[in-house]
């Protein structure tokens, strides 16, 4: 079976990362940190974001052939590398648990009356199990499949909702100055931050001439998305803040939409289909954890590592995170400038390696053609 | 003589055999058949035509050509030949004082007239179905592919049954490493009997145990060689109608031969309904019993209360009542195929209108758990090759959706993704060309574009040749 991904699936990563999670509780969130400004936060972010793609892609075109993994210990050295990964790996086990977290709370606040999230779980777990005992390929397949439905929940849910909200509720912007805006630029840096995820993609890509062009436009047309979906989010409940918790997410806008009166809530149904970009980011994501943890311990076995993960990650969300605020708050806390690096610099700290190593060979190369070109005029002379 | 008594002394009842002895002028000889398998006209011919020759026979050669004037006629050298020979119905001939053996092809059995397939009931096109005989099913194909490309590969399986096992392919489309590992395989089974090609199938698929097919099944010799110029390799078993094709993609099982003999546009939708019966057929029944148990919200106030009213007075709960409802409907189809036709018209009337309608007016299943479960069994039946597959799929979704409802439905249907896109069939993947995607070959896939525009080969299937048309 092919263990390389193609670059349409590349570029679907970088679609679904993009959208995933921030369309789900943090619009919510964000209007009660910095109110009608979060569309500005917003917009920051997802621009820095799209910055982090296009290095990401450099990279993946100018070393096509080492993982992330070899780029770290041939650049900085074995010890230093390990160091820079189990950084990384406690990024990604705080992100993985936030988006549990926030699955857990929109089942159990929108999709049921009540729901036991200690065995609920479990499939989910045993699902990540299952990805991360596969070449990446097969998540990427995955995501090709689910693409079609991602997409089209999401286009029918805007316009199911853009008819009833008023999208001008937005203003006025900067009524406290910049304050709110950076108020939640410094406030939910974790939520963002998702091109890391990606890093684990190098060396396991099938390049076609366009992949950069490719994976920026995917990731473009996320952030089109996100950003509508912001948008609305923020214009339907600018005036009433107070009103908002943690549990309202999308699907709380969505029952307002064309027919949900007639109908009935069919529009969780297309949610539904649009929660497979969140699955597909909690399997990556876990894939990649359990990369990293083989690549630490030195180990690579199929099975072990990924259920030690799994287990370590049920007994943190059921046992120890139980409280969906609780995540939330250390989300919120210090930790959330911890790892703003693993976030925003690692991608373009991977590509400043890249092209240091690729302009280090090119001198190389150049001394090395200089010699024999020397050492031929001697010998013609 | 000798030959003939140790050819005779391999079988339990040799009294099964018939030993006729022959002499000419200065021939002397003894023929050995099966009265069962053979043409007997066509030995008493040859027998005369022994008996009236003169002169002397120096060798095999000399007397298959003077007096075996029959088709597929060969020496043998070997006993094991020979005797294979003759349990497969001709006729052997020992020559005194000449060495080898004599087969001559006097193959006569009843066998079924080519009709149209029961399987597979077309308004257009071809009717002709294969048979249980292998060469006629060869015959069918060889009427339609005439190319000195086509390969034919026969080989000898089953201890006891002796089962004819065929390869067949074009040499200048099949790639020669999928050939290579079928006919590997095939060599390598090792079995007493070969009595369908589902025997052969379990040891030629890489996943024998897996609920999902990994080779196609066809009754249809137009669908067999149309599978074949796509660079597919058929394996024809002798005593089975079914021909098997490897590698196998899911959406062939969506496409069907009179797709091709009616227009695109008709077609492509044809597909598209056929995709969402499938998907009727699989997920309904989960989604019924998971609105109604965890997310009544989700359902129009209207139907709700239509529903409320049906289901009150049940005494089963929705997930019990849906599975109890689809396990009758499986115990019916069951029985209707079973059924003997003298009785088939009133267990079919018991069935329905007994078991159904009086189980609804009695109060012991709702009427929307009937209608959802009925419409699931009908949709079963746009994709017929896959109905074994969809049956379990149709209960286990059930489970599922009553144990966690939407949540448990995504989950399933996630597991379900992360198993087909994992597994391959001879190299190609299963899913192609959704995962990997594969924008040239979706000209044939759900949709179906028109004849003139399909000028390559699909690209998912390995191939030598991918140029169909200029």
């Amino acid at each position: 079976m092919q263990k390389q991904i193609s670059s349409t699936q590349f570029a679907l990563f970088a679609f679904i990362c993009g959208m995933a999670i921030k369309m789900f509780m943090l619009p919510a969130l964000m209007l009660k940190v910095s109110g009608r400004d979060s569309i500005v936060v917003m917009a920051f972010y997802l621009i820095i974001e799209l910055v982090n793609v296009l290095f990401l892609s450099l990279t993946l075109k100018r070393n096509p052939d080492k993982t992330f993994y070899e780029i770290l210990s041939n650049s900085l050295g074995k010890i230093v590398a390990k160091i820079v990964v189990v950084y990384f790996t406690l990024f990604l086990l705080l992100k993985l648990l936030l988006m549990l977290s926030e699955v857990k709370v929109f089942f159990s606040v929108s999709v049921y009356e009540r729901i036991s999230w200690s065995i609920m779980i479990i499939p989910l777990l045993a699902l990540c199990i299952g990805f991360a005992t596969k070449p990446l390929s097969v998540l990427g397949r995955v995501s090709e499949l689910f693409a079609p439905l991602i997409l089209i929940s999401t286009v029918v849910l805007s316009l199911l909702l853009t008819a009833k909200v008023p999208i001008s509720n937005i203003l006025p912007l900067f009524s406290n100055g910049i304050n709110s805006v950076v108020e939640g630029v410094q406030t939910f840096p974790i939520w963002f931050g998702d091109v890391s995820l990606l890093l684990v993609c190098l060396g396991r890509v099938k390049l076609s001439k366009r992949v950069i062009l490719k994976t920026m436009l995917f990731r473009f047309l996320s952030i089109i998305f996100v950003f509508v979906f912001s948008l609305i989010m923020f214009a339907t409940y600018a005036d009433i803040t107070d009103l908002i918790d943690y549990g309202h997410n999308v699907s709380s806008m969505t029952q307002y939409s064309l027919g949900s009166h007639d109908y009935g809530r069919f529009d969780y149904i297309i949610y539904c289909f649009w929660m497979l970009a969140v699955v597909v980011k909690i399997m990556l994501n876990f894939y990649t954890l359990s990369q990293n943890v083989q690549y630490v311990v030195s180990k690579k076995s199929q099975y072990v590592v990924p259920i030690i993960v799994s287990l370590v990650v049920y007994i943190l969300t059921t046992f120890v995170f139980r409280n969906e605020n609780a995540m939330y708050q250390i989300c919120t806390s210090v930790l959330r400038f911890v790892f703003v690096p693993a976030e925003f610099l690692l991608p373009f700290a991977v590509f400043l390696l890249v092209r240091l190593k690729y302009k280090k060979a090119e001198n190389t190369d150049k001394t090395e053609e200089e010699k024999l070109e020397k050492t031929s005029e001697k010998s013609m002379a | 003589m000798k030959r003939a008594d140790i050819l005779l002394e391999k079988f339990t009842t040799p009294d099964l055999i018939v030993r006729r002895e022959f002499s000419g002028e200065k021939l002397r000889g003894v023929m050995l058949y099966n009265p069962d398998l053979t043409d007997t006209l066509i030995i008493q011919q040859l027998l005369k035509t022994i008996e009236s020759t003169k002169g002397k026979v120096e060798n095999v050669d000399e007397f298959l050509t003077r007096f075996v004037v029959i088709a597929e006629s060969e020496i043998a050298n070997s006993q094991q030949k020979a005797l294979d020979g003759i349990l497969n119905g001709d006729t052997v001939v020992i020559i005194d004082g000449v060495k080898g053996f004599v087969i001559a092809n006097t193959r006569k059995y009843d066998k079924r007239a080519i009709s149209e397939p029961p399987t597979s009931n077309v308004m257009l096109g071809p009717r002709e179905g294969f048979v249980e005989d292998v060469k006629t099913n060869l015959t069918l194909i060889e009427r339609r592919l005439r190319t000195t490309n086509l390969a034919i590969e026969k080989f000898r399986v089953g201890r006891e049954s002796g089962t004819c096992v065929a390869i067949v392919y074009l040499s200048n489309i099949a790639d020669s490493k999928v050939v290579k590992k079928i006919r590997e395989r095939i060599k390598g089974i090792d079995i007493d009997g070969i009595i369908d090609s589902n025997y052969v199938r379990a040891f030629i698929e890489e996943r024998p145990m897996s609920v999902f097919s990994q080779s196609a099944v066809s009754e249809k010799p137009d669908v067999v060689c149309a599978k074949m110029l796509e660079g597919r390799v058929a394996v024809i078993v002798d005593g089975s109608p079914m021909v098997l094709t490897f590698p196998f993609l899911l959406i062939e099982d969506f496409q069907s031969g009179e797709d091709y003999y009616q227009r695109s546009a008709f077609s492509t939708f044809l597909r598209i309904v056929r995709f969402l019966g499938v998907m009727t057929a699989i997920f309904l029944p989960g989604l019924y019993v998971a609105l109604q148990i965890f997310h009544y919200n989700i359902i129009p106030m209207r139907f709700v209360l239509t529903l409320m009213s049906s289901v009150s007075g049940i005494p089963f709960k929705p997930l019990s009542e849906t599975v109890f409802v689809i396990l009758l409907f499986e115990l019916i189809r069951e029985a209707g195929i079973r059924t003997p036709r003298a009785v088939g018209m009133a267990m079919s009337i018991v069935g329905a209108l007994v078991l159904g309608e009086t189980a609804v007016k009695a109060g012991i299943i709702s009427s929307p758990a009937v209608m959802i479960v009925a419409l699931s069994s009908l949709s079963l039946y746009t994709v017929p090759n896959q109905v074994g597959t969809m049956s379990i799929l149709r209960i286990v979704f059930t489970l599922l959706g009553g144990a966690g409802g939407l949540y448990l439905i995504i989950c399933g249907a996630t597991f379900i993704a992360l198993y087909l896109t994992s597994i391959d069939s001879f190299g190609t993947p299963y899913l192609a060309p959704f995962a990997p995607l594969n924008l040239d070959d979706m000209k044939d896939s759900i949709a179906r574009v028109s004849l003139p525009r399909m000028k390559h080969r699909p690209s998912s299937l390995p191939n030598v040749n991918d140029r169909r048309q200029k």
